[in-house]
């Protein structure tokens, strides 16, 4: 219960924030903040509701934590997945087939490569001056330690 | 707490460095790197582990933890698990890291029209999408025979709803 009360509370705060303020940043830091309110809602709920012991209120936010986590990543893809934007693309066009080269040709066409481009430089990864993009020392760091975790995880970085 | 808390940091050390040896030695058993097999054996067999370190505390000590702590234990378990998961679908599919990356190998300054040619080391925007279509197909989610796409299975329908529904309850234009 004090999980589900955590939950709604952070749920809602998100979707009410999000709509009274639509941005195009994903907002990851203040989504986080209002994690945490959440998590302490859901504490409180714990402490003064059902007064629960030392022990329980840690299993609760090891709950808590678990959703928290699963919910962020729910968001990140929500926000930026690629493989959505295709499915809902292709939701338009109901019970057809459309050609790849078209997909291929809109995509390339919209201007989603240069949000991309915008966001990073917001985030201060890169620095645009004109038609010229340059990594910033920040994003040299970020491309690094990227390359060195990968080969640590065995994973390719292939985009 | 602390006891559980190693527990769960063990186990979950345990499991990634199961996984990441399953990953160097699949190729002696033609495993793809994909293989459900391949994650799904550390990190299920990881809760079993857990669950088990969690009941011999019980049976040895006759100290019942209680099942809210031991759910606790693994929702945590999990938590990393999905961060560790995610963690490396981004290093694999991340659309922006790859453009940091592809900008460090070209000594860290490239043309906009270049980059996005040249989008993950030659891979271009349509190798991109063809990668992410291959996979969505694979899912079950979508038809695709390499030239034409779709439409979308009752999956893929219930995914696409999901995602346009989502994305306008919390106002989002301009996405991925």
């Amino acid at each position: 219960m004090s999980v589900g009360i955590g939950a709604a509370t952070f749920i809602g705060l998100h979707v009410l924030w999000w709509r009274r303020t639509a941005s195009n940043n994903p907002r990851i830091g203040l989504l986080c903040l209002l994690a945490i309110v959440g998590v302490a809602c859901s504490l409180i709920v714990g402490l003064f509701f059902y007064e629960l012991a030392e022990e329980a209120l840690w299993a609760l936010l090891w709950i808590d934590a678990f959703f928290v986590v699963l919910y962020l990543f729910l968001y990140a893809g929500i926000v930026r997945s690629v493989s959505l934007t295709l499915l809902a693309h292709l939701r338009q066009d109901d019970h057809r087939s459309i050609d790849l080269q078209s997909i291929i040709d809109e995509y390339s066409a919209s201007a989603r490569f240069e949000d991309r481009i915008q966001l990073m430089s917001e985030s201060g990864f890169i620095q645009v001056s004109k038609e010229f993009v340059s990594l910033t020392k920040t994003g040299r760091l970020l491309a690094k330690s990227a390359k060195g975790l990968s080969r640590l995880l065995g994973t390719d970085l292939e985009g | 707490m602390i006891e559980i808390f190693s527990y769960v940091a063990m186990t979950f050390c345990g499991s990634v460095l199961l996984h990441r040896g399953l990953l160097s030695i699949r190729g002696c058993f033609r495993i793809p790197e994909q293989s459900k097999l391949i994650l799904g054996v550390p990190f299920i067999g990881g809760i079993g582990f857990l669950w088990y370190l969690l009941e011999l505390h019980f049976t040895e000590v006759f100290y019942a933890w209680p099942l809210t702590i031991r759910v606790g234990a693994i929702a945590l378990y999990l938590a990393g698990i999905v961060v560790y998961v995610e963690l490396r679908a981004l290093l694999s599919r991340g659309y922006s890291l790859r453009i940091v990356i592809d900008l460090l190998e070209c000594n860290g300054h490239l043309d906009i029209q270049q980059l996005k040619g040249n989008y993950g080391g030659g891979l271009s925007l349509s190798g991109l999408l063809v990668k992410r279509l291959k996979t969505l197909s694979d899912l079950g989610l979508l038809r695709f025979d390499g030239r034409k796409v779709g439409p979308l299975t009752l999956a893929g329908k219930a995914c696409a709803a999901f995602a346009v529904f989502a994305r306008n309850l919390l106002r989002l234009e301009r996405v991925g």
